[in-house]
């Protein structure tokens, strides 16, 4: 039982993964409604087992948490979401957020913004289990140890995983560049 | 090293995820290699595109605050209010008196009812009641949830009365189970809640040591109700607690 956790220690470990728990619930899931429930359902969990674990990697650990939530949370959705979706084709979603960006010519911009939207549909039209992968190793800069630890599997599955989602990757922005040339 | 091998290993090399030797073999490689050079080129225009240009979603304000307050509600859930004070303090004279009825009794060996009991009893010794006290079901059930693997039904049955008096954990036959107290005027009622793997069981009543015990299973859950209440009374919770 958590009763000899120190809060204090606790939430430090937290706090300073945070940026990335959320980063990751953003990309895992589909709002930022879900993401939220996923991290608080996480820290949760990582309450609960902070004592037991002591993790060595409290990021991957963490991380752990948050990528199982948001898989739960999937698989609560589709067992759910079935009959809702039959029932009435939900409208699309609106535009995702406007990139920040520093002023520079337009035209250069423009590129940006083109290469940005593609990867993040490339991105978005991945399977999580490719998603997550690359997203651990080239955002958060996670060892392929790590993203072993977080996904659960070994580091052979993560190499292939990594190497077939920057293939996947590739193919789509060319793809796209194609389509709008 | 061929490069068939050379541009499996281009992405670990980039990822610095080789040892010495096969690096200096990438290397050597790729200064020969007009396809493994666009490879390498193209994993590196990747990640620069992922890591300057994808939307970064930062932590909105305030989430940091509401994931802590609801760790701490998980983690110090003794709210002691100054108009629980009163409470309290009957429940732990109420307590007082069980507690010396409950040393002088006679443990009957083979009573399958027996170690429930005495879980009834040693929640009754003060300061072992609840380790969340609170008549609000949507207090006790996030309580809950922080620290077992299984959900537990919580609902207030004030209304009909029993009112929700708070939750804790508790081991029973050697198993965490989650414990609702209720209230019933000066009474008490213990509701022991554990996964059970079998399927529903129907609902079974006998009497140990003047307590009554009722024991049934339903959506995966076993569920003890423990008391001393008149075995009507402690029927009706029953039925309420059955409902869905």
């Amino acid at each position: 039982m958590p009763a000899s956790t120190s809060l204090p220690e606790f939430e430090q470990t937290l706090r300073e993964h945070l940026s990335a728990a959320h980063h990751l619930a953003r990309w895992l899931t589909r709002t930022q409604a879900d993401a939220e429930d996923v991290l608080q359902e996480a820290f949760l969990r990582a309450f609960r087992s902070f004592d037991r674990f002591r993790p060595d990697s409290p990021r991957a650990w963490l991380l752990r948490l948050v990528r199982n939530c948001c898989y739960d949370l999937h698989k609560q959705r589709e067992r759910e979401g079935e009959a809702a979706l039959e029932e009435e084709a939900l409208p699309p979603d609106a535009a995702s957020p406007v990139l920040g960006m520093a002023a520079e010519n337009p035209e250069r911009r423009l590129l940006r913004m083109a290469d940005a939207r593609a990867l993040e549909d490339a991105l978005q039209d991945l399977p999580a289990e490719y998603r997550e992968v690359f997203l651990l190793r080239e955002i958060e800069g996670l060892a392929y140890k790590e993203i072993a630890e977080v996904a659960g599997v070994p580091i052979g599955t993560v190499m292939s995983r990594l190497s077939r989602a920057r293939a996947r990757l590739r193919a789509s922005i060319v793809a796209g560049e194609k389509e709008t040339a | 090293m061929t490069c068939i091998e050379a541009n499996r290993l281009i992405g670990p090399w980039l990822d610095d995820e080789l040892d010495v030797r096969l690096m200096v073999e990438v290397e050597g490689h790729v200064a020969r290699c007009a396809a493994c050079v666009r490879e390498r080129n193209e994993i590196l225009a990747l990640r620069e595109t992922a890591r300057e240009r994808l939307p970064r979603f930062d932590p909105p304000p305030g989430l940091e605050q509401r994931l802590f307050r609801a760790v701490r509600t998980a983690a110090a859930p003794r709210p002691r209010p100054a108009r629980r004070w009163l409470r309290e303090a009957a429940l732990m004279a109420a307590a007082a008196c069980v507690a010396i009825a409950a040393t002088s009794s006679i443990r009957r060996s083979g009573d399958p009812s027996a170690e429930i009991v005495d879980a009834h009893l040693r929640s009754l010794q003060p300061g072992h009641l609840t380790d969340v006290v609170s008549s609000d079901q949507h207090t006790v059930k996030p309580w809950f949830q922080g620290r077992i693997d299984f959900g537990v039904p919580v609902r207030d049955f004030a209304a009909e009365g029993f009112p929700l008096v708070g939750g804790r954990l508790d081991m029973v036959d050697g198993r965490q189970v989650a414990a609702l107290v209720y209230g019933r005027r000066q009474h008490l009622i213990n509701v022991f809640v554990g996964p059970v793997a079998d399927r529903d069981q129907p609902l079974r009543s006998s009497s140990s040591r003047g307590y009554r015990v009722s024991s049934w299973a339903q959506g995966g859950l076993e569920y003890r109700l423990v008391t001393d209440v008149a075995p009507a009374e402690a029927d009706q919770l029953v039925h309420l607690l059955r409902a869905e």
